[in-house]
């Protein structure tokens, strides 16, 4: 009988969509980054980035070191988390699958936000590595007792990034310039999130701006949680938010700008 | 007033007489260079019946690709309508998405660090394959397109003709009701082109619909039920292969190998009285000129005074065959 498989779907299959379908489609865009790549490119530059930041830091003595571990550490979820969202599509478009894609009567909604939860995973783990590099050198002391918490905001953390970085995929299905565009975020969240900047140091647009961009209030959230002062939680509710604005936003434009490539006849672009 | 079975009869006539792909007036524009529209697509109207194969024939350029592109939902007409049995291509394009297949030429398509095997796991979810469809599906599929053996190796170790294959298994993963391939056997060695002709001709024995857009006349003629010939967006002719044969009954080809021809020199044979088309093929060194007549009027003389200068290799005459009914139809209103 022809034409009745796909007639059966059911929650299962948007389980699927999202979960294995998500990951299955990170392997198939990211399976280059062998150990040999993602090494020096994931972990490698946060750590060469964070030992910078603490010198500096130190030669300035404006900060203890770990204030510049914390902020490092943090901004190293960005890799992962903006980039391989943002790369998703860019991607596709390069490997000429974007076409056989969006042929698919799979729900867009789902099927890219599953591409967001191994972005998540890695950037988070990148987070806990370079907090683990800080140990080790002796520049920050991680509680045993605020692991928990502070697994929860590094996992956090990496969702707004991440879902900044569906966004900035999402306007890769009607440019070419996402990892432009990736490349552009990432350097301004480290000029203006708190990384080695404090807030109070910007003039107040730039600090308003950088309040309102993801990773801010996960960053500062991290420093209460090490030092033992509260308000963390309260800091993670906002990056929530946060995330949860960015996927909203990120699913809308998924829905304009596939209409408007296809209007464009520029699936095809590379 | 209809009783509920008369209504069910009329419902189910009614689905019998959709057509499987039905175009009606289609136009696609672009914007090309100092905003010049062009046409890419200019009022096609095609209908492909149920069970039927149906060749769409072109040039490249021609508009083919773009007609594909809108049934496959990745392309929004500029005017005019396209649906998939019954299913509006613009306003419904989820369902359309549902019955078709989508059939890939080239290399493009296929997720080349992913396995075989992955890559159809990947798009069974993507079509909401239930899981325990799944497994037994593209094993099937894979026993089908002949790729069992290989379905672990990674794509971008497969040759063209097994990438080729995988398409297709791709493409009837969702079992659909109509099948779009897009110039299936580009690049294709001869031999896995035949094999891939094969594989075709076997989905439409299993009742599905295809549209079939290619630019090798003889794959169509082998397939095809009917075929649509286009150029420059518009079609210049539809029937059975054997009509458009036809319409070189009574005409004589003479082919002349030389070297050094150029598009004044094609020019210049077209317009010579006796001559109805002209074709030219390129061969790296070497050119073959295809010059179409009436049996009444011998133009080989004519034809070598305007190749004079040139170096000549080899002439002949011969019958046409469909390939030279096709080159006709194009060439026609450019001389």
């Amino acid at each position: 009988m022809v034409g009745t498989l796909q007639r059966n779907a059911g929650p299962s299959v948007t389980w699927r969509l999202f979960f294995v379908a998500g990951w299955r489609s990170y392997l198939a865009l990211f399976r280059w980054l062998r150990p040999s790549a993602f090494i020096p490119t994931v972990i490698g530059v946060p750590v060469v980035q964070l030992i910078w930041a603490v010198h500096l830091g130190r030669y300035l003595g404006a900060y203890p070191p770990d204030y510049y571990v914390v902020g490092n550490a943090l901004h190293a979820c960005a890799m992962a988390g903006l980039f391989a969202p943002a790369h998703s599509i860019q991607g596709e478009r390069y490997g000429g699958t974007l076409t056989a894609l969006l042929a698919t009567p799979a729900n867009r909604a789902v099927m890219f936000s599953g591409r967001v939860l191994p972005a998540v995973l890695t950037g988070a783990f990148t987070s806990a590595v370079m907090l683990g590099v800080g140990t080790a050198l002796d520049w920050v002391h991680v509680p045993l007792g605020s692991l928990p918490m502070l697994g929860l905001t590094l996992l956090v953390t990496a969702l707004s990034c991440s879902a900044c970085g569906l966004v900035v995929g999402a306007v890769g299905l009607r440019t070419r310039e996402a990892t432009f565009l990736a490349n552009v975020v990432l350097y301004s969240m480290l000029l203006l999130c708190g990384v080695n900047i404090p807030f109070a140091w910007l003039p107040g647009w730039l600090a308003a701006v950088g309040h309102a961009m993801p990773m801010s209030q996960g960053i500062e959230a991290a420093r209460r949680v090490l030092s033992g002062a509260g308000g963390a939680p309260g800091l993670l509710c906002w990056e929530l938010l946060k995330a949860a604005v960015l996927v909203l936003l990120a699913l809308y434009l998924l829905q304009v700008l596939e209409r408007g490539s296809r209007e464009k006849a520029s699936l095809d672009d590379v | 007033m209809p009783s509920d079975l008369e209504g069910r009869e009329v419902q189910m006539l009614d689905s019998i007489a959709t057509p499987a792909i039905a175009i009606d007036d289609l136009t696609r524009t672009f914007k090309g260079p100092q905003g010049r529209v062009k046409h890419a697509i200019n009022g096609l109207s095609l209908r492909v019946e149920r069970g039927e194969m149906v060749g769409l024939l072109g040039p490249n350029g021609a508009g083919k690709t773009s007609t594909a592109k809108i049934l496959m939902t990745v392309l929004l007409p500029t005017s005019g309508k396209a649906g998939i049995l019954g299913h509006d291509v613009v306003r419904d394009p989820q369902t359309a998405r549902r019955v078709t297949g989508v059939i890939l030429g080239g290399d493009a398509g296929l997720y080349a660090r992913l396995t075989a095997v992955d890559n159809l796991l990947l798009f069974a979810d993507l079509y909401g394959i239930p899981y325990r469809e799944q497994k037994p599906r593209i094993r099937d599929l894979l026993d089908m397109v002949g790729l069992l053996g290989n379905e672990r190796k990674r794509v971008e170790s497969f040759s063209r003709g097994m990438k080729q294959r995988l398409h297709i298994a791709r493409g009837l993963l969702h079992d659909p009701d109509v099948v779009i391939l897009d110039e299936p056997s580009n690049g294709i060695d001869p031999v896995g082109a035949r094999e891939l002709r094969a594989l075709i001709r076997e989905q439409v024995r299993d009742g599905r619909s295809v549209l079939l857009t290619t630019h090798y006349m003889f794959e169509a003629d082998e397939l095809c039920d009917r075929v649509a010939v286009m150029r420059d967006g518009t079609k210049i002719a539809e029937g059975t292969p054997d009509s458009l044969k036809k319409q070189t009954d009574g005409q004589v080809v003479l082919t002349v190998t030389v070297s050094g021809v150029g598009e004044d020199h094609v020019g210049r044979l077209r317009a010579l009285p006796g001559v109805r088309s002209v074709g030219l093929t390129e061969h790296g060194g070497s050119q073959t000129l295809d010059v179409h007549s009436g049996q009444e009027t011998d133009v080989t003389a004519a034809v070598l005074a305007e190749l004079r200068g040139l170096s000549v290799i080899q002439v002949s005459k011969r019958e046409p065959t469909l390939e030279d009914a096709y080159v006709s139809l194009i060439s026609q209103d450019r001389r």
